[in-house]
């Protein structure tokens, strides 16, 4: 049995310690806001925070998350308060397709629970997730609407 | 700067794109500002259709750069986001300006319009600064990719 902590709820799961923290939340937890893309950790639509940090979750096994805290798209918003970076999402009409855009918020929420306002080049450093539709000149104009918002939560 | 510009009929619309562009001689082209006109005689949503514009420009130059299935052996060589690039973020150009000018009296399409002018745009625009004809694509396979490091 492996134990981990996703959205602030332990889990025990019997699963072989090499499969992907990914599967383990869709396939065995049924946390279905992260999503499979490439399955090699290309593109980020799997992106959740480990302790915090984003993890691109389909390369991770689930032996490495043991222990330890995993925040998804599920868990950003508070006492049912959206995240402001969830809430800038929604103002500026980012999604498309909406496919990546769990990976995409959780990569945002990562950058800028470390820097509070990130500027062209620290976004174009850290959002490395891919989208398809092309959202990118929205995804960047919501990161610097959430900055300017106010300091986001802290992720878990 | 040199300019490129390109009008299409496209998906029952009329699509015309500008690009601005600097290309240094090492092939990195600086996108510095793309303009995409629009009449697809009625607008309902002007904030959908603009998003529309700007998610053309994304997909429209990843198959301009690099888009390009091969095959060997009679398989297809890519397999995934590590041998067919997408654009990414720090890729995508910082000006893009959507111009949606409905005449009325029709009714065309809009989602994958402003893809149509975007590749005869950028590469009169080429044309413009370096005076080479691009007679094939993706740019990649003729030594130009997009510059990324802009200090903004």
């Amino acid at each position: 049995m492996i134990e981990l902590t996703v959205n602030g709820k332990k889990h025990s799961v019997d699963v072989e310690p090499e499969m992907p923290l990914l599967w383990v939340l869709r396939d065995v937890l049924d946390v279905k806001g992260p999503k499979f893309g490439c399955g090699i950790a290309q593109c980020g639509a799997c992106t959740v925070h480990l302790n915090g940090e984003p993890v691109r979750s389909c390369s991770v096994p689930v032996s490495a998350a043991a222990g330890q805290k995993v925040l998804t798209i599920e868990g950003l918003a508070q006492k049912g308060q959206l995240h402001p970076v969830q809430k800038a999402w929604i103002d500026n009409e980012v999604p498309q397709c909406g496919y990546c855009q769990s990976g995409q918020i959780m990569a945002a929420v990562a950058l800028l629970a470390r820097n509070s306002s990130p500027s062209d080049k620290d976004i174009d450093a850290a959002m490395t997730n891919i989208c398809r539709c092309g959202t990118y000149a929205r995804i960047r104009t919501a990161i610097h609407a959430a900055a300017k918002s106010g300091k986001p939560a802290k992720s878990a | 700067m040199h300019r490129g510009i390109a009008l299409q009929d496209s998906h029952g619309s009329y699509a015309a794109a500008v690009f601005e562009v600097q290309v240094s001689p090492a092939g990195e082209i600086d996108i510095r500002r793309v303009v995409v006109a629009v009449d697809p005689g009625h607008v309902v949503n002007p904030d959908s259709a603009e998003a529309q514009v700007q998610s053309c420009v994304a997909y429209g130059l990843t198959s301009v750069l690099w888009g390009e299935i091969t095959l060997k052996d009679g398989r297809v060589e890519q397999s995934n986001f590590d041998d067919y690039r997408i654009m990414r973020i720090a890729e995508m150009p910082r000006s893009i300006d959507a111009v949606l000018v409905p005449s009325g009296g029709f009714w065309g399409g809009m989602g994958e319009t402003p893809l149509a002018p975007l590749a005869p745009a950028l590469c009169n625009a080429i044309f413009a600064a370096t005076g080479k004809r691009i007679r094939s694509l993706p740019l990649k396979n003729q030594g130009l990719q997009p510059r990324v490091d802009r200090q903004r």
